[in-house]
């Protein structure tokens, strides 16, 4: 691949996310994060396509443990991302609260 | 050197999907008047988007190897509520904190658990760029990749799993001393230092590579080590950047801009949450509950 696309995509990738998550609430940003690493649990697609394609044992070996681990991570992150979204409502109305703070001031 | 990958189309199709979905999710317009109507198609918007990615990877192989994928897919999902129903289960009761505290403390060890999770199979996808490279065909932009994304990896698992250990009351609380922190910056500089040689200089690439795996564990347990405990939550913010650039890095060697524009939307969230002060929905619910 050519590594002037690649430097591009990337670019426009980083400049598309940065205005589009300006968006959000700067209140929550604890969502962002966990919007972030679901994100990252698409590395299980990367891990799924060197496993198909390996070919030596300690390559199969290799690329099996990082589909288990990135899978166990992608599912971590999607029920972690589930939770957030279904207590928002119960947290509607609730005041600004400490958590704030606490990462502040540190 | 392109391993495959030739899923690029369906990934517009994905990343159009992805795209919607965080509009979705960043949309406040549901909030305010009362409804969150969009936040949940979202989440299935994204889950659409990963398994549409995964049927097409394993649809375009040969087939010889999608038994062992799909074994090991279900195997990880179903490992995945095992792992963190332990720690919850345990924790209320090992320290009478708060309840809100308990609650982000419970999200925070689900991110390190992410991060232990992606930190792995990052570095064991660099291991397989390694072995995989046949030494003639083995220019220096493979090489960078292979190194930077081991790196990456070792460090961010280790972090996630010093973090985990401390949130989880495995280990004892420790206070951060000014030494700690140069410590760690030496320990990065030489880690720097050392890939680079490895990067220039083939022959010793292979010994170097596990001086820098070593000294990669040892920046990780510094650095989760030497925060202090509200500082964790922007620890786990680095390392899910890092996690973005190693999946860009990935797309590179495996030829996808699919993969190489999720990298570019990762490190873009993770240097947008770095930018401010954190609060979850889910510590904050409960308050009003206990």
């Amino acid at each position: 691949m050519d590594p002037v696309i690649a430097a591009y995509t990337v670019l426009l990738a980083v400049a598309l996310g940065l205005s589009g998550f300006l968006r959000g609430d700067a209140r929550r940003r604890g969502r962002g994060l966990l919007m972030a690493a679901t994100l990252s649990g698409f590395i299980v697609v990367a891990a799924a396509s060197a496993l198909v394609n390996a070919v030596s044992v300690p390559d199969l070996i290799l690329t099996s443990l990082a589909v288990f681990f990135s899978a166990q991570a992608a599912t971590t992150s999607f029920s972690l991302l589930w939770r957030e979204i279904s207590s928002t409502r119960q947290a509607r109305g609730s005041v600004p609260d400490s958590d704030h703070r606490e990462d502040t001031s540190a | 050197m392109s391993v495959g990958l030739q899923i690029d189309l369906v990934g517009w199709f994905a990343l159009a999907l992805i795209l919607v979905a965080l509009y979705g999710l960043n949309s406040e317009k549901g909030e305010r008047s009362g409804s969150t109507l969009w936040h949940k198609p979202a989440i299935g918007l994204l889950s659409a988007a990963l398994l549409l990615m995964l049927v097409s990877v394993l649809w375009t192989s040969d087939g010889s190897n999608v038994p062992l994928a799909i074994v090991m897919v279900l195997l990880g999902i179903v490992a995945a509520p095992l792992s963190s129903r332990y720690r919850s289960s345990r924790y209320r009761d090992a320290r009478g904190s708060s309840p809100q505290r308990t609650l982000r403390e419970g999200i925070l060890s689900g991110l390190s658990l992410i991060t232990i999770g992606t930190g792995l199979s990052v570095a064991l996808l660099g291991l397989t760029g390694w072995f995989d490279m046949d030494r003639d065909a083995f220019t220096w932009d493979i090489r960078l990749v292979s190194v930077s994304s081991e790196f990456i990896g070792v460090w961010t698992f280790a972090a996630g799993l010093m973090l985990w250990l401390r949130l989880n009351d495995y280990l004892p609380q420790s206070s951060p001393g000014r030494n700690q922190k140069r410590v760690g910056l030496a320990v990065l500089a030489l880690a720097l230092v050392l890939s680079g040689l490895s990067v220039l200089f083939p022959a010793y690439a292979s010994a170097l590579m596990i001086v820098v795996a070593v000294l990669a564990l040892e920046l990780g347990a510094l650095s989760a080590l030497g925060v202090a405990e509200t500082r964790v939550a922007r620890v786990l913010g680095q390392h899910t950047g890092l996690i973005g650039a190693a999946i860009a890095m990935l797309g590179y060697v495996q030829a996808s801009l699919f993969l190489l524009s999720m990298g570019g939307l990762i490190v873009a969230a993770a240097i947008h949450y770095l930018r401010g002060a954190m609060a979850f929905n889910q510590a904050r619910r409960r308050r009003t509950d206990f």
